[in-house]
């Protein structure tokens, strides 16, 4: 029905049109007409006809198989579905190639676009060119040029002007370029000065033997470690410095350093009079002084702020020992061995600012005593720094919900038991030489032997010299009896055994120690008898107790037995029972019976004789006092108390 | 008569305890039986319980009353079995001497050196096989008590250790090796607790021996000596986490023996149990019994904070269970 001699290849990709022809207009009919005949003047009737009868014979086929079949052969089914779909082939290998060609062409212009406006392009580009071209990647200018020959003078001008314009913007930027560069070659020399001022000076401490190490989260700068590593949190913290730089690279004295130091001074005070000062350290000026000596300032200031501080917290259970804190200035009563005046002294410890003035001290003597209590308590406090590293190096208790109660570190304590222990000793030293030169005034020896915790450290600094292992620390060693219970031993040999003569048994002694301890559970100093073991805890029952044993032991071992042998002792008294002249018993003449007894006190001995049956009126008494100035003057008087007891009793030796 | 402390027989001869206890005390403060080893700590010491077993001799004419104590039980006021928090690590011996720098830098202090020797104990007695409870033989008795059943239940037996403290000057001196008392301190360690946890945690004590043979009393509770070793290394501590760098070392040659050597070969002779020379590093925290699950917590916090700060120097690890373990392993041979 088509035409083949067209070469025109139209193809309707409208569907079909539908069943009803009443519905087609009469221009759309001739239109058809027109197109499946041709013109209507090549339609005859007479052709019609003829196509009518044949139709009618049976010719069954389409009017288009009519038409092939008349250039052709017959094409059979097969050979028509084969050219069908090779056209099918044909047809959709130029649809797709128009079809890519279109996509191209899309691409091209949305990439072209993508300049100007890419979200536009965006939208149209497609994922395959997106990713293989980059947006932008393409743009376009339109050019106007008039004549496309010869440029004009105008255009000749725009040209040297815009090269002019080239020439100065390069220049411009290499000038630029080469501002930029020599400001970062200054900036590094800069860089590198300071860099080699501040190693300078942080290698200077370090070589002081300071320790410098990094700050953590800091990679520019170092600190120095001023502080000690045991000290308490607080102080622990501002143990370290940071050592910062300021512009042209010198270090920046952190506050810790730069703030006035303290330092602590201990006084010998005696109503309100300061009697002894202890040495103060020099104050170095921050101005002139160099960084290592304000890092030293800094560690002792830091180390007798932590002193105080320490104290402070163990004063509060020393209240009791009468130590009291005042105005920032603890109080701790003196306690000297020579009595009287100087127990009204009292030691004063407090903080001070190296800047304050001093005023200077009454009695230098006493600076010597004050210096040595502060160096005492240095002492103490390096020990609890020690003490702690070994706490800390042992196995740790196991973890539990109890919390460990910190007791406060001993520092002032061991140096009050010291003075306490010395005071008491000295005290019972007193009482027995007294007694001693009572005895002797009355031609009685006691032997007094002393060893007193002071001569411990004569043969620990022996023992020092020649030991040689390091561990532990001599100055641990050194501090050791000092922190423990203090111990001195007092030795007195009985009268009754040292006046006899030295081939009788061995003589009879009284050890007398004196321990003091003020670490808990908190004890003052206690006197130890042996024998008899008794403790007591004050010197005047100690000496009453030791005068009773005296006096038993003068009237029970030496009166008794050598004198008056016939007289009764009492058990429990220093008296003696008999008759006067020594000769019968008691019951035979109970107006001659008659008692002697022996009394000892701090200050004199006392010898009496009285009569039981004393006659009316009569105070039958006979004594004889010995005193400890008897003994002691140049022309010693000795009246021995053998002869008086004979006197009195009336016994011929 | 040896006195010590054992925690895993804490139950026995409860219904005997208060009568023996009395005796036992009577008989301790007395303290005049001449074979009568008791600590000097005597008065703080708590009686826990204890076992006896009296033997009446009847020979002619006197009657002997053999008192044969075979378990005796103190227990220190506040002393409770405690429980440890672990990881291990290994460094290798080329890098011990900078470990020692390491660590001793972590932990701000100086090396604490550390020489042990530990000497192997089991008990005498056999484990059962496995999965049999204690009676042997078919009962027609339905275990309805919840005690009865606990009874039957299989009991294990534990290797145990006695540990000696040591410095390098106690090798090759006669006697200070079985020096009685003072140094010598029972340890034992249960298997470590199934539970996942970013650390191991067990059961753990250690008991001071204060005085007496502590061999003599490990045989008469029925223990056999196995073997010793020593180990050597260095402690430090880090806040509560206690660092053991340390190997083990065994005697060049061990004569077989059925208690511990006399006097020790000399150090130099020791040889260690890894041929490479590699050091161990145990790293633990120790709780008290009941320590609650907060201080638990904050163990194991430090423990893995530690392991992090000590990340990229030494890998501490948990390492598996069941090599820790410290039961006696049921042999089918040696049972039959």
């Amino acid at each position: 029905m088509t035409d083949t001699s067209k070469s025109a290849f139209s193809l309707s990709l409208r569907p079909w049109p539908g069943q009803s022809k009443q519905a087609e207009s009469s221009a759309e009919l001739q239109a058809r007409l027109f197109q499946q005949r041709g013109h209507f003047r090549h339609i005859t009737e007479a052709g019609l006809e003829e196509e009518i009868r044949a139709a009618a014979a049976g010719e069954t086929k389409d009017g288009e198989d009519a038409d092939s079949h008349e250039g052709e052969h017959e094409l059979t089914e097969k050979e028509w579905r084969e050219k069908l779909v090779a056209q099918k082939i044909l047809m959709l290998n130029y649809l797709q190639q128009a079809n890519n060609e279109a996509m191209i062409a899309r691409d091209f212009i949305s990439l072209l676009i993508s300049k100007d406006s890419p979200k536009t392009a965006q939208i149209s580009l497609s994922p395959a060119a997106r990713e293989a071209v980059p947006m932008g990647s393409l743009g376009w200018t339109r050019w106007h040029r008039q004549s496309a020959l010869e440029p004009t003078s105008e255009e000749k001008e725009q040209e040297e002007r815009d090269a002019l314009l080239a020439q100065g913007a390069r220049v411009q930027a290499l000038n630029n370029a080469a501002d930029i560069l020599l400001n970062a070659a200054t900036r590094l020399e800069t860089d590198v000065r300071r860099e080699t001022k501040y190693w300078e000076q942080v290698l200077s401490i370090t070589e002081k033997g300071w320790s410098v190490r990094k700050i953590q989260n800091d990679r520019f700068n170092m600190g120095v470690q001023l502080g000690f590593a045991e000290a308490s949190d607080q102080f622990k913290r501002r143990g370290f410095t940071p050592l910062r730089t300021d512009e042209d690279g010198s270090v920046i004295l952190d506050q810790e350093l730069t703030k006035t130091p303290h330092t602590l001074r201990v006084r010998i005070v005696q109503d309100g009079v300061i009697l002894g000062t202890s040495q103060l350290r020099q104050h170095v000026k921050t101005d002139h002084a160099e960084l290592e000596q304000l890092i030293g300032r800094a560690r002792d200031s830091l180390f007798d702020e932590e002193l105080f501080h320490e104290i402070s917290l163990e004063t509060r259970e020393l209240l009791s020992y009468d130590v009291k804190m005042k105005d920032s200035t603890i109080r701790i009563p003196l306690m000297s061995p020579t009595q009287e005046a100087d127990n009204k002294r009292e030691i004063q410890i407090d903080l001070m600012q190296l800047s304050e003035s001093t005023v200077p001290s009454h009695d230098p003597s006493l600076d010597d005593l004050a210096q040595n209590i502060a160096i005492a308590l240095r002492l103490l406090l390096s020990r609890v720094h020690r003490q702690r590293l070994q706490r800390r190096s042992e196995l740790p208790a196991p973890l539990s919900s109890r919390k460990e109660q910190k007791p406060p570190e001993a520092i002032l304590r061991p140096l009050m038991a010291f003075f306490l222990h010395r005071r008491d000793a000295a005290a019972v030293r007193h009482c027995l030489e007294q007694t001693r030169k009572i005895l002797r005034s009355a031609g009685l020896a006691m032997p007094l032997e002393f060893h007193t915790c002071e001569s411990i450290t004569s043969s620990i600094t022996k023992n020092l010299a020649s030991s040689t292992s390091p561990s532990p620390s001599p100055i641990s060693t050194l501090l050791a009896p000092f922190v423990q219970t203090l111990h001195s031993t007092a030795l007195l040999t009985l009268p009754s055994s040292s006046s006899q003569s030295p081939s009788s048994s061995t003589p009879l002694h009284i050890t007398l120690t004196i321990s003091t301890k003020l670490s808990p559970p908190t004890f003052g100093t206690l006197f130890t008898l042996h024998p008899p073991a008794l403790s007591i805890p004050t010197v005047p029952a100690l000496c009453t107790h030791i005068h009773t044993l005296l006096a038993l032991d003068i009237a029970h071992n030496i009166l008794g037995p050598r004198v008056l042998p016939r007289f009764r002792p009492d058990e429990r008294q220093a008296m003696l029972y008999g008759v006067l002249g020594g000769a019968a018993d008691t019951n035979a003449h109970p107006d001659k019976a008659c008692m002697v007894s022996v009394a000892l006190r701090s200050d004199r001995l006392v010898v009496r004789r009285k009569m039981v049956k004393a006659k009316q009126g009569r105070e039958d008494v006979l004594y004889h006092v010995w005193t400890a100035e008897g003994g002691s003057s140049g022309n010693e008087v000795v009246v021995d108390i053998a002869e008086v007891v004979r006197r009195f009793v009336g016994v011929v030796a | 008569m040896h006195v010590g402390f054992t925690p895993k027989h804490s139950t026995i001869l409860s219904q005997h305890q208060s009568s023996i206890t009395t005796l036992l005390a009577l008989l301790l403060s007395r303290a005049r039986l001449p074979h009568l080893s008791y600590t000097r700590k005597l008065p703080r010491l708590v009686v826990c319980s204890a076992a006896a077993r009296i033997n009446l001799n009847h020979s002619q004419n006197t009657t002997a009353v053999l008192l044969h104590i075979s378990d005796l039980i103190f227990g220190f006021p506040g002393w409770s079995p405690m429980h440890e928090l672990l990881l291990f690590g290994q460094v290798p011996r080329s890098r011990h001497d900078e470990m020692l720098k390491v660590l001793a830098g972590v932990a701000a202090m100086q090396p604490q050196r550390v020489i042990e020797r530990h000497v192997v104990y089991r008990p005498n007695r056999d484990p059962q096989a496995p999965g049999r409870t204690g009676q042997v033989g078919g009962s027609q008795a339905v275990a309805t008590d919840k005690r009865s059943t606990q009874a039957q239940a299989v009991k294990d037996l534990y290797f145990t250790k006695l540990v000696q403290d040591l410095t390098e000057d106690d090798f090759e001196k006669e006697g200070k090796a079985l020096a009685p008392g003072g140094t010598w301190a029972m340890q034992f360690y249960d298997v470590p607790d199934a539970a996942k946890r970013p650390v191991i945690y067990r059961t753990a004590n250690t008991t001071p021996i204060l005085q007496g043979d502590a061999h003599n009393y490990m045989k008469d509770f029925q223990y056999n000596y196995v073997g010793e070793h020593i180990l050597e290394g260095h402690r430090y501590v880090h806040k509560n986490v206690v660092i053991l760098l340390h190997r083990l070392l065994t005697y060049h040659e061990l004569p077989p023996s059925q208690s511990p050597v006399a006097t020790l070969p000399s150090y130099e002779s020791l040889k260690p149990v890894d041929p490479s020379g590699a050091y161990i590093m145990q790293t633990s925290v120790r709780l008290v019994d009941n320590a609650g699950p907060d201080n638990l917590g904050r163990g194991q916090e430090e423990l893995v904070k530690f392991q992090g700060t000590m990340k990229g120097i030494v890998e501490l690890q948990v390492v598996d269970r069941l090599a820790l373990d410290t039961r006696v392993k049921y042999n089918a041979a040696q049972a039959a």
